[in-house]
């Protein structure tokens, strides 16, 4: 791999988009590796926690937004926690999870699913269903049956119940879509 | 004391245990915490990857309802209570995401009031001392291991629950039923909750070390307060056991469910029965239920 | 007949888990000669002691042994128990059988055998010595700090303000070092000159103070007190006393030179002072240049000068001075860049040094700040600091690390920044060392708040294309090639010792280090000291430091010299070489062999006052008593008193009688 730093490419511009976006400053990052250290989720990584911080400080945006990392990561927080130079990494992942959602990147990861199941549910019931979930999860996911075997039993243990509960979904529509709006106008005119 | 109960999605479908044995603690300690009128789901982990602030304005919604009823806010999941303080940090801090949150709600909500989980009013408000004086049959002879997951502490800016490495509050109050807190070092190492549906064997994984660390560690059974750490360590502990060819027999409790047992409240009002890793056998060996 | 005393030691378990202390105490007991001998668990406490002090009392012992630890860790506290008792503290001997027997051997019977076998030969050894004198020095209360740089400026302060006068030499013709030629200092950022100035103006100032400056020292003679310094005064054309700096002399001269001071990136006359700060601000002829000296004519200084103070004819001179003590303050050099060819230094004008770099920031620069890149004077938009040249390469150049280039680079980072606030600093790096008091705070400011890319790797090489120099490095964090497009590049090359120190070292008999820098006498507990009585160090002629460290030392080598200043004699064992003058041939083998120079030739007359012969004559100010000299005598007639031939052979003599 070769990283070409020329003399008109702001070699820093990306940390700043990505400042902006997470609301942490990737250039305080020293390496010393102590977020890889504890991620429950590194296994799971094609690129460390670490790592993704030093590409976002070399500016090689399309490397972390294309990798798997940023899906992996769990949300635990164990890495901003521990972080010596109160780098927010989980903050970044969120951020960067964002920039590559909204360049219409794909994961190979089943998260982005379930999340569009969870929000789905969430704008036609105000409250989370969460038998709706799974269910609308496995069919995105095409694998039906996943944890639906196990509804029988949740049911006989009385964990889950039949009919979800409806509570202000219109209006929890309409701040869902008036908050993505925003979301949008800021991001078109941050591009102007 | 001027508390609404915020129960949140997940003790109102998959963990019912959880706000069973809640209410039966608020009954039975005569606290005035009613339930947050018309509350809606905090936006679980599914918003902020995808949207800052839709995942800052559902919380405010259900903070506004407290708000009305002119209460703070008592909450049992921790994912919820940290949205919930993530969205009044958002509310109360001049900003673009304040003017942003007032634009999408199209109100402005001060959320000035208290959000706290309910291990911390039982522990600030009302007392270990207090508490203790209820116990009527204590857990004897019961070793736990208390599991508080990630986000009840961390980030601890924002959580400011306990320390993030070595939590006690829990264990303090597990400690007065009788029962023992072991000491263990994975009380916060994560579950893999947010893979629990979507990648199901990585939890699996995840969850399997948390298992083996507190056996190893001499627990008899588990403590949690955390709805999604309790499915993972409880419902799919069977599928645990299974792909990992290892039987451990580990009950998963509420806080909750412990404290009401020492206070002697019915096991069917703690909801006991509804753990899939029954706690009956346990119980009985210890002499604590007949 | 002599009367020994032994006091066996059993420290706590350490001497009797494997010596059978007792034991040793009632054999040691049955040798002639020896009236009192006992064991004790811990000699070295007040009780043990007494028993020493007591016994030599009770039974007028003639001589001691104790049998414990090594010499090196309790000789001086028994003899001065001994002493204390009324013995000649040299009839005491202490016989090794801690570090030498009971810590190196497991089997207590030979264990034992072997203690009874040390202390008897001590027990012999002892029987023989003979009471020595310490020996009285005069001292001579001056002192000559060599080297006018920040440290040897701040040691002739401090020496000065205890009252003894000082002598500060410099071979330039200006005080001041490398740190006047800083633009900011780190991690606080003040001026260098600011700081550095009023130091040079307060050294100069003060009546106990002789700056000597472009002079260096021609030889060194005598010892610790007394030492006698010749110091060669350059020609400097110029009669300092009567020179008003007024300037007219290097205004007028015709020869243009590169000004050294400037690091090649301005320029000076052949009559000049370096920088406009200089101490003294008079100017100095550089023969080399000056017309008047390689072909005879100009002279115009001579002609403008209004004070008549240029003279052509002057020659060096030598000035003999007498000082009791010597701080060595030489500083550093940086390492000739014609090293690292990858980097093409030399061959592309816009690849500096750092210290070419402070020059081209500092606001009394050749730009008086005003950034240019050498090529083109075109404000550089992005720079490259390549950190580690020559350092930490043990293959090629130095393998030590030159320890400030971390944060001066840093710095420089930050200097960049505040001249060009839309530039990109780019940093290669290995580690970053950043040990000292708010320098690692320093150091994220530069990466934080300055915007400094650091890319932790090596620079394969550096070269010219159209006018951009292109830097190929790696990043191993991420495991990549760079390659940066960049207008400067700025190399932190590695410290190294100034040339001439090894031939100054040799002149002062102290020792040095495959680089060149100077040897402590002992890197932790005596890190200003030389191994040479009376002879002290401070500063990077000791090993690569910072201005704080280098002053601290500065300090640290003033108190030892105003400590030893201090007294009228100084004191020193009696364990000094002496020579039998009527068996001496004066062959001068032990004269070759003496590392301190401390035997001399005599001259024997008669009462005439007419040369008999000459003889050895060892000088005990000087000698340290190490022993080399006794074995090369081939008559015998050099001895070393209380390690004597007899002595020495008595010990011997009582091991092979056992064996």
């Amino acid at each position: 791999m070769l990283i070409e730093i020329t003399k008109d490419l702001d070699q820093l511009a990306f940390a700043e988009v990505l400042e902006k976006e997470s609301g942490t400053d990737v250039k305080k990052c020293y390496q010393c590796g102590k977020c890889t250290a504890g991620c429950p989720a590194n296994y799971l990584m094609d690129i460390s926690p670490s790592q993704t911080i030093r590409f976002s400080q070399m500016g090689m945006k399309e490397k972390i937004l294309n990798s798997q990392t940023i899906w992996n990561c769990i949300f635990c927080e164990t890495c901003s926690t521990r972080c010596p130079q109160g780098v927010d990494i989980k903050g970044v992942m969120d951020g960067l999870r964002r920039m590559a959602i909204r360049q219409g990147i794909r994961p190979k990861a089943q998260v982005r699913n379930l999340e569009k199941a969870f929000k789905d549910n969430i704008k036609s019931f105000g409250r989370v269903y969460e038998p709706g979930v799974v269910l609308d999860f496995n069919f995105r996911s095409g694998n039906i049956l996943h944890d639906v075997i196990y509804f029988p039993l949740m049911l006989i243990k009385r964990k889950i119940s039949l009919l979800p509960h409806f509570k202000r979904t219109a209006e929890v529509k309409r701040v869902l879509r008036k908050a993505f709006q925003i979301s949008r106008k800021a991001q078109e005119e941050a591009k102007e | 004391m001027n508390y609404a109960y915020y129960p949140g999605c997940s003790l109102e479908s998959t963990s019912p245990d959880f706000n069973i044995s809640t209410e039966a603690l608020i009954e039975f300690l005569s606290l005035d915490i009613p339930e947050v009128d018309d509350w809606v789901c905090c936006g679980a982990s599914s918003l902020h990857p995808e949207d800052k602030l839709a995942s800052l304005a559902l919380p405010a919604l259900t903070i506004e309802s407290a708000e009305k009823q002119k209460r703070d806010i008592m909450v049992q999941c921790p994912a919820c209570y940290a949205h919930l303080r993530e969205s009044q940090e958002a509310l109360t801090h001049e900003g673009t995401m304040q003017d942003n949150l007032k634009e999408a709600i199209g109100r402005e909500i001060s959320a000035k009031l208290k959000i706290k989980h309910f291990s911390e009013i039982l522990m600030q408000e009302i007392g270990l001392e207090a508490l203790q004086a209820k116990v009527t049959k204590p857990l004897k002879d019961i070793k736990i291991a208390n599991y508080y997951g990630c986000v009840i502490v961390r980030p601890q800016e924002l959580m400011q629950y306990d320390d993030p490495e070595d939590p006690q509050l829990m264990d303090k109050l597990v400690n007065i039923t009788g029962a023992e807190s072991v000491s263990w070092p994975f009380k916060t190492k994560c579950c893999g909750a947010g893979n629990s549906i979507s990648k199901t064997e990585v939890t699996l994984d995840m969850t399997y070390q948390i298992l083996s660390m507190a056996k190893k560690n001499g627990a008899d059974a588990i403590s949690v307060l955390c709805p999604l750490c309790h499915i993972n360590l409880d419902f799919r502990q069977p599928q645990i056991e299974r792909r990992y060819k290892e039987k451990f027999n580990l009950p998963v409790f509420y806080y909750t469910q412990l404290l009401g047992l020492a206070f002697g409240l019915d096991p069917k009002k703690l909801a006991l029965d509804r753990l899939f890793v029954s706690p009956f056998p346990l119980l009985k060996s210890k002499g604590i239920l007949s | 007949m002599a009367k020994i005393g032994v006091f066996v030691c059993w420290c706590g378990s350490n001497i009797a888990e494997t010596v059978d202390v007792k034991r040793a105490a009632e054999t040691i007991a049955k040798i002639p000669g020896v009236v009192y001998s006992v064991d004790y668990k811990y000699m070295c406490s007040d009780p043990g002691q007494d028993m020493v002090k007591n016994a030599i009392k009770e039974y007028n012992l003639t001589g001691v042994v104790v049998a414990s630890c090594s010499p090196r860790m309790h000789e001086k506290t028994f003899r001065k128990a001994a002493s204390e008792a009324g013995l000649n503290p040299y009839m005491l001997e202490m016989a090794n059988i801690r570090e030498h027997c009971s810590w190196v051997h497991d089997n207590k019977e030979e264990a034992t055998q072997k203690a009874i076998d040390l202390i008897r030969m001590m027990v012999e050894k002892v029987k023989r010595n003979k009471p020595l004198q310490n020996i009285k020095i005069p001292v001579t209360k001056k002192a000559l700090v060599i080297g006018g740089g920040v440290t040897g400026i701040q040691a002739a302060l401090d020496i000065a303000a205890g009252g003894i006068p000082v002598i500060l030499l410099e071979r330039e013709p200006s005080i001041g070092g490398h740190m006047s030629m800083l633009d900011e200092t780190f991690p606080t950022l003040d001026c260098s000159q600011c700081i550095l100035t009023p130091k040079m103006v307060e050294v100069a100032q003060n009546p106990l103070v002789t700056i000597m400056t472009y002079s260096e020292l021609e030889k060194l003679e005598g010892f610790i007190g007394n030492f006698k310094a010749t110091i060669k005064k350059k020609a400097r054309h110029v009669n300092v006393e009567e020179c008003t700096g007024c300037g007219t002399c290097w205004t007028k001269c015709p020869t243009k030179v590169t000004s050294e001071f400037e690091q090649g990136l301005g320029i000076r006359k052949a009559i000049y002072i370096p920088f406009p700060q200089a101490i003294p601000s008079r100017p100095v002829i550089d023969e080399a240049n000056c017309m008047k000296f390689t072909q005879n004519r100009c002279g115009i200084c001579a002609k403008i000068c209004p004070k008549q103070c240029i003279s052509y004819d002057d020659k060096e001179e030598f000035i003999e001075i007498e000082v009791g003590s010597i701080v060595v303050a030489t500083g550093y050099d940086l390492m000739p860049t014609s090293a690292f060819g990858e980097y093409g230094y030399g061959k592309y004008p816009d690849v500096v040094t750092s210290l070419q770099f402070e020059r081209m920031v500092c606001a009394s620069g050749p730009t008086l700040g005003d950034l240019q890149r050498p090529s083109d004077k075109k404000k550089p938009k992005t720079v490259v600091f390549i950190q580690c040249v020559g350092s930490r390469d043990p293959e090629h150049h130095k393998a030590y690390c030159s320890k400030i280039c971390c944060m001066y680079t840093a710095k420089q980072t930050m200097l960049y920044r505040h001249k060009v606030h839309d530039g990109n600093a780019y940093v290669f790096y290995i580690d970053i060392r950043s040990n000292g008091k708010n320098y690692e705070e320093f150091l994220r400011r530069a990466q934080e708040e300055n915007k400094a890319q650091y890319i932790r790797g090596r620079v394969s090489m550096v070269y010219q294309d159209g006018p951009d120099l292109v830097v190929e490095g790696a990043d191993t964090l991420t495991n990549s090639q760079v390659r940066i497009r960049a207008d400067l590049v700025v190399l932190a090359t590695a410290m190294v010792s100034p040339i001439g120190v090894k031939e100054l070292a040799q002149k002062l008999g102290i020792g040095y280090d495959q680089h060149g820098f100077l040897t402590e006498a002992h890197p932790k507990l005596r890190p200003v000291e030389s191994a040479t009585a009376g002879i002290f160090l401070a500063g990077c002629a000791i090993s690569p430091r910072d201005i704080p460290d280098s002053v601290s030392e500065a300090s640290g080598a003033a108190a030892k010299v105003l400590g030893m200043l201090s007294k009228d004699e100084l004191e020193k064992e009696g364990v000094v070489a002496i020579v039998r003058e009527c068996s001496c041939t004066g062959c001068q083998n032990c004269i070759r062999v003496c590392p301190f120079t401390a035997i001399a030739l005599k001259d024997i007359r008669d009462k005439a006052g007419n040369l008999i012969r000459q003889v050895a004559n060892v000088n005990p100010g000087l000698c340290t008593g190490c022993g080399t000299c006794t074995p090369t005598c081939p008559s015998r007639s050099i001895d070393l008193q209380g390690f004597t031939d007899e002595e020495i052979f008595a010990e011997i003599n009582a091991m092979a009688e056992l064996h």
